[in-house]
């Protein structure tokens, strides 16, 4: 095991769940499904750094702590990789949630629209948004 | 005057009209009046259909608004703020939807129209057997995905236009009708 920011860096089980925050409310449909746009970031594809945290390492309400006005979503590690995506293990090392940080973790690779809808059809909405349809 | 009112004044000019025309045999006159009818009755229908969707669509186009209000890194992961080309491409594929004259608003609305961190806009559409997403770029250019069932097969065809994007949607509308006709 590596140590990276103070923590230990270590492998990713195909089974361990990953949770990735649900920015906004819309992102949940008015039919529960997620949109696909929470796998989308800023720079576009090839994806880059698009982070989730390691269920295992983390809880839901850890992350809805830190982020109030999010909600959380939970797809396992397999998932990304049926899709040639590799997921990493790799704290930030930055200080403002420790917790998070340590259990940071980032799908990697050649991403694109298609692969982004099958990822947001094997999620799980775990913690609604907070703003969400009731 | 409402339209129920003007359509009601039509009906009785054209019965006038027609019935007091001596130089016409009644029957004529009354296939006349028949024709007049339905083509006002199919004038009604198609002016009922594009309010209809007027009024759906303006919730779609109102949204799309919405987003140009938020700011960069509004996602937390360092979004890009919508760029107006997306919105402005956005809005060209709601009216494009709505000035259509073969599928009923309610058919063709969205279920969602969400901002991408890109700068982007997205749409998407679903029926129980497949489901359809198109992503605006911020550059304006579309990407549009098709879902079948619900897992993969998926997809995905770039810089589409508008035509395509219904003729999809009709697609996938008419196919979940012939599946519940069958």
């Amino acid at each position: 095991m590596l140590l990276i920011g103070g923590a230990e860096k270590r492998d990713i089980d195909d089974e361990e769940e990953l949770l990735r925050r649900i920015v906004r409310p819309d992102y949940i449909r008015p039919d529960r499904k997620l949109s696909s746009a929470i796998y989308k970031t800023r720079d576009g594809y090839p994806e880059q750094n698009l982070s989730v945290y390691i269920g295992t390492l983390v809880t839901p309400s850890d992350v809805t702590t830190a982020f109030p006005e999010h909600g959380v979503a939970g797809i396992f590690a397999h998932v990304p990789r049926s899709q040639q995506l590799d997921v990493v293990h790799r704290p930030s090392g930055v200080d403002k949630y420790p917790k998070l940080d340590a259990a940071h973790a980032e799908f990697e690779g050649q991403n694109d629209e298609g692969k982004c809808v099958v990822m947001a059809r094997r999620s799980r909405t775990i913690v609604m948004h907070p703003q969400s349809h009731p | 005057m409402e339209q129920e009112e003007y359509q009601s004044s039509v009906f009785s000019g054209m019965w006038h009209d027609y019935t007091h025309r001596s130089d016409m045999p009644f029957s004529s006159q009354l296939q006349e009046v028949y024709s007049a009818m339905v083509a006002a009755m199919q004038e009604y229908v198609d002016l009922a259909m594009v309010r209809d969707a007027r009024s759906v669509f303006k919730d779609w186009h109102d949204k799309v608004d919405s987003l140009t209000e938020l700011q960069p890194d509004w996602d937390t992961f360092g979004a890009a703020r919508i760029s107006d080309m997306a919105v402005a491409r956005a809005h060209s594929v709601l009216r494009f939807l709505e000035g259509n004259a073969l599928v009923p608003p309610s058919d063709i609305k969205p279920i969602a129209l969400v901002p991408v961190a890109s700068g982007g806009v997205q749409i998407e559409w679903t029926t129980p057997r497949a489901e359809m997403e198109i992503e605006i770029s911020p550059h304006g250019s579309i990407v549009l995905v098709v879902t079948q069932d619900r897992f993969p097969p998926v997809t995905v065809e770039r810089d589409v236009d508008e035509q395509a994007i219904l003729d999809q949607i009709i697609e996938l509308v008419s196919s979940y009708a012939s599946h519940w006709r069958s």
